[in-house]
């Protein structure tokens, strides 16, 4: 990303807020969502292509089955990586590649059955013939066990151990009621019973007993237990063995179907990367639908039409305050545009609308507007305010001009340059000669270039489009604001942008917002002998 | 009625084991009742709060009893833990949970064999993975359950609760009786009228409430230590104490000190957050003092284990009777000895 937007223009722009709100379910969407690349000039006709995928989602009925499917679907890529370096995978690994299988299965069905030709282009790859592996019972269930069915000599192995089982059981239990009986004593659940000391001759008794042992004794009492009988020692550890060529046996076949997995691994790795490309598709999609964004139209010419167009960051700020964003509409169709007008005008974000909407477009999503429609570039760089470089010791002087060299030196390939308030924080007469060559520099590049300025006479030149913000506008003059407070500019701010011939003066509404806003009337009266 | 009927016939579906000390039997508590379960065919689920049925007790290296899974129930545990057990399982499910242990899996046990449980940490969690294990057929699902001063006790999130004691809390058969009575007071006491519940979730940190429903919220980090401060804010107005977290001795005697605490209700979450010294409780409670939960637990059943793993034991016998006579009413069961009777 950095070569096409730097950290800093991602910030400004707010295309790290976008990036955050869209929301793939799968860690394979994670990761087409953090590996996706910006389309460039000259990839026209591929982003067209993305957003017709993109549209076939909004538009799709089995969006749902889809969403639904992802939210099961668990990142076997460790898994894979493991069966790739010869490793034998344990049970619940099987288990997730299992279900894995099924998951991809269904959802090729759902993806089969549509029509659509954005869709066509997605394509999975159902493995019957491994998923056979691991359901060897053909029980279609989507849990996993080493299935007696694996091998014969698993299914002869278990079926002998719950036999063994079985005898032990009931040799237990008729020497447990044998001695029961002989004694009239009741032994425990761990077939012990305790006697008191006091009865010596039930202790003598117990002692000659053959199937009991002294297990416990204290001053008080004595625990006896029953003991094996050679037979049930040599049962016992038939078991044992028995488990070990188990253990064994479940191992080899583990081992065979850890061999397939390898076997079909790029398959299953393409999978992963396509319901990747899927849930990324589907989160731009919901996300367009939730903000209400439009596909734009990508054109070759160099130029930005934005209709309605917002800022979803500041929009979403705003309505926490409850304050309405209003939505601006502008057409960039000269190499540069100024943007004049009243403090408080909006231009700032303006600006950072303009930035937002061409990131969004270039990175393949639908963008918050009406409509729109604009070229591809090959960098889009915005400088304003920059409180990290002012951390970093430079001055905002300092920082800007920083990034504008790097903006100036992009300007040679189609790139899209924001900059607000070029130079205004110097004094006014070196800033002006300073904004008024860049402009002069910047007109001629195959660029666009949007600035802010409050400097006259910059735009005064008939190959620079000069939009302004409509500006203040009360009800009747005078009249009309019952409180001075900050607030109250908004209420009065007509933020829309007209066009302006060259007028001479850019308007001066800085000191009637700071009326608006309660500035002491001493210091406004003051500054009005200046003017 | 056994143990396992008792807890179908009143259709508890979740259950939760608690051990007043390691190696009071709490282990032993749920194999019981797994074998139980499996005799009577009905079919039990297994999980736990914290890491259970190691070999041999992390804490006091003594032998402890592994959980004994038999064919047909269900389980859920962490990954590692799970490829440590010998019982033969099926995978049903990957749940996503997380623990130290790895992802907590669920299976049904296919093979009988020793199994080892670490369950879920969070209530959330908790609950969910109850459900899945109930989702799959188990009839009641057992938690092995832990108390806890700062988190949800399992109790709470459980339809019922067995607290299992034994000869381990002492070697004098009057202070395991003692401490044992004291637990299921604790757990049983009354839950506080649904207003003040109200207020206090809404509020859900230690507060003093007037009678005219007014808060106070007094600045302190933990209830720990905390007990001076609360009392400065309780006036002749106040009608309820929340305090949230543990209720230690030194709060109950810094609360004491007020004169006006006598007609006030102390609240608390829940039973298990009772720290306090047995007999310091005994005598406020001996003097007034009213305390009620926000959450009442349902306790079914003590299970007493006679044996102390230190090498002393009780007489079965006597240890029942004498609890008997602490605990009228309650079901007593020995699981180390007898289980259940005829």
């Amino acid at each position: 990303m950095n070569s096409f937007m730097t950290e800093s223009t991602v910030k400004k722009v707010n295309f790290d807020y976008i990036l955050n709100e869209i929301k793939p379910i799968t860690e394979y969407g994670l990761k087409a969502k953090l590996g996706a690349k910006p389309f460039l000039r000259g990839q026209e006709a591929d982003l067209k292509t993305e957003f017709d995928k993109i549209r076939a989602f909004i538009e799709l009925r089995q969006r749902r089955d889809i969403i639904d499917l992802l939210k099961h679907i668990k990142n076997i890529l460790e898994t894979i990586h493991r069966a790739r370096s010869n490793q034998v995978l344990d049970e619940v690994e099987l288990f997730e590649i299992k279900n894995f299988l099924i998951s991809v299965d269904k959802m090729d069905k759902i993806l089969r059955g549509i029509s659509n030709t954005g869709i066509k282009l997605l394509q999975l790859t159902p493995l019957p013939q491994l998923y056979k592996k691991l359901d060897p019972a053909c029980e279609k269930l989507n849990t996993f066990y080493i299935y007696d069915e694996y091998s014969q000599k698993l299914k002869e192995i278990r079926s002998e151990k719950r036999q063994i089982e079985k005898t032990i059981s009931l040799l237990k239990k008729k020497i447990r009621e044998e001695v029961e009986g002989r004694h009239n004593i009741r032994l425990n659940l761990k077939d012990e019973v305790t006697i008191s000391k006091s009865q010596k001759d039930k202790a003598d008794d117990l002692n000659r007993e053959a199937y009991l042992r002294v297990s416990g004794e204290n001053y008080l009492n004595i625990i006896y237990k029953i003991k094996n009988t050679d037979e049930i020692d040599k049962l016992e550890k038939k078991y044992e063995d028995l488990t070990h060529e188990e253990n064994d046996e479940e191992y080899r076949i583990r081992q065979a179907i850890s061999a397939s997995i390898k076997e079909y691994s790029h398959i299953l790795q393409k999978n992963t990367e396509t319901i990747g490309e899927i849930d990324y598709l589907i989160a731009r999609a919901n996300f367009a639908q939730k903000t209400n964004s439009v596909e734009p139209e990508i054109i070759k010419d160099l130029q930005i039409t934005i209709k309605g167009g917002r800022n979803l960051k500041l929009e979403k700020a705003l309505k926490e305050k409850h304050v309405e964003y209003v939505p601006i509409d502008l057409n960039l169709n000269k190499n540069v545009v100024c943007i004049t007008g009243a403090n408080m005008g909006g231009k700032t974000v303006t600006l950072r609308m303009i930035g937002q909407i061409a990131a969004m477009a270039s990175f393949g999503m639908f963008v918050p507007c009406q409509y729109a429609s604009l070229c591809l570039f090959e960098h889009i760089f915005i400088s304003a305010g920059d409180e990290q470089s002012i951390d970093k010791g430079l001055s905002t002087f300092g920082a800007e001009i920083v990034g504008l060299k790097e903006a100036i030196k992009s300007s040679g390939t189609r790139s899209l340059i924001l900059i607000d308030e070029l130079a205004g924080g110097t004094n006014p007469k070196e800033g002006y000669a300073i904004t008024k060559a860049v402009v002069n520099y910047l007109k001629k590049k195959e660029s666009i270039t949007v600035l802010t300025t409050h400097y006259d006479n910059v735009a005064n030149d008939p190959d620079i489009l000069n939009l302004q913000v409509k500006g203040l506008k009360f009800p009747e003059e005078g009249g009309g604001i019952d409180e001075n407070s900050i607030d109250q500019v908004q209420k009065y701010m007509d933020y829309r942008l007209i066009e302006v011939k060259y007028s001479g003066d850019i308007p001066k509404d800085a000191l009637k917002i700071a009326r608006i806003a309660g500035m002491d009337e001493e210091i406004i009266k003051d500054a009005e002998n200046y003017i | 009625m056994r143990l396992i009927e008792t807890i179908k016939h009143n259709k508890y579906e979740t259950v939760s084991i608690i051990g007043l000390a390691k190696n009071a039997g709490k282990t032993m508590t749920l194999n019981y009742l797994m074998e139980e379960g499996a005799k009577l065919n009905i079919k039990t689920g297994i999980t736990s709060t914290g890491r259970d049925g190691e070999n041999t007790d992390l804490v006091t290296q003594t032998q402890k009893p592994s959980i004994m899974a038999t064919e047909g129930m269900f389980a859920a545990t962490a990954k590692k833990t799970l490829m440590l057990s010998n019982a033969k399982t099926e995978i049903l499910e990957t749940t996503g949970i997380s623990t130290a242990m790895g992802e907590v899996i669920i299976v049904k046990v296919r093979q009988k064999g020793n199994i080892q449980i670490a369950g879920p940490v969070t209530a959330k969690d908790m609950k969910y993975v109850a459900g899945r294990l109930k989702h799959y057929g188990a009839e009641v699902v057992f938690i092995d359950g832990a108390i806890d001063r700062k988190a949800v006790s399992s109790p709470v999130i459980t339809d019922a609760c067995i607290i299992a004691t034994g000869a381990v809390l002492s070697r004098d058969m009057k202070k395991v009786l003692e401490k044992t009575a004291h637990a299921v007071e604790c757990y049983s006491l009354k839950e506080t009228d649904e207003d003040v519940k109200n207020i206090v979730r809404k509020t859900n940190k230690t507060c003093i409430i007037s009678g005219k429903g007014r808060i106070k919220v007094p600045d302190i980090k933990t209830s720990i230590g905390g007990g001076k401060k609360i009392s400065e804010l309780i006036d002749e107005n106040t009608s309820h104490v929340f305090i949230k977290g543990a209720l230690t001795t030194s709060m109950l005697k810094d609360l004491w000190g007020n004169k006006h605490l006598r007609g006030i209700k102390l609240i608390i979450e829940d039973g298990t957050k009772i720290f306090a010294d047995i007999n310091v409780w005994n005598e406020m409670r001996r003097k007034g003092l009213t305390v009620e939960v926000i959450d009442r637990i349902n306790v079914l059943a003590v299970t007493l284990n006679p044996v102390s793993p230190e090498g002393y034991f009780f007489d079965s016998l006597v240890f029942k009777e004498n609890m008997k006579k602490v605990l009228p009413g309650m079901k007593l069961v020995d699981v180390a000895w007898g289980g259940d009777e005829d």
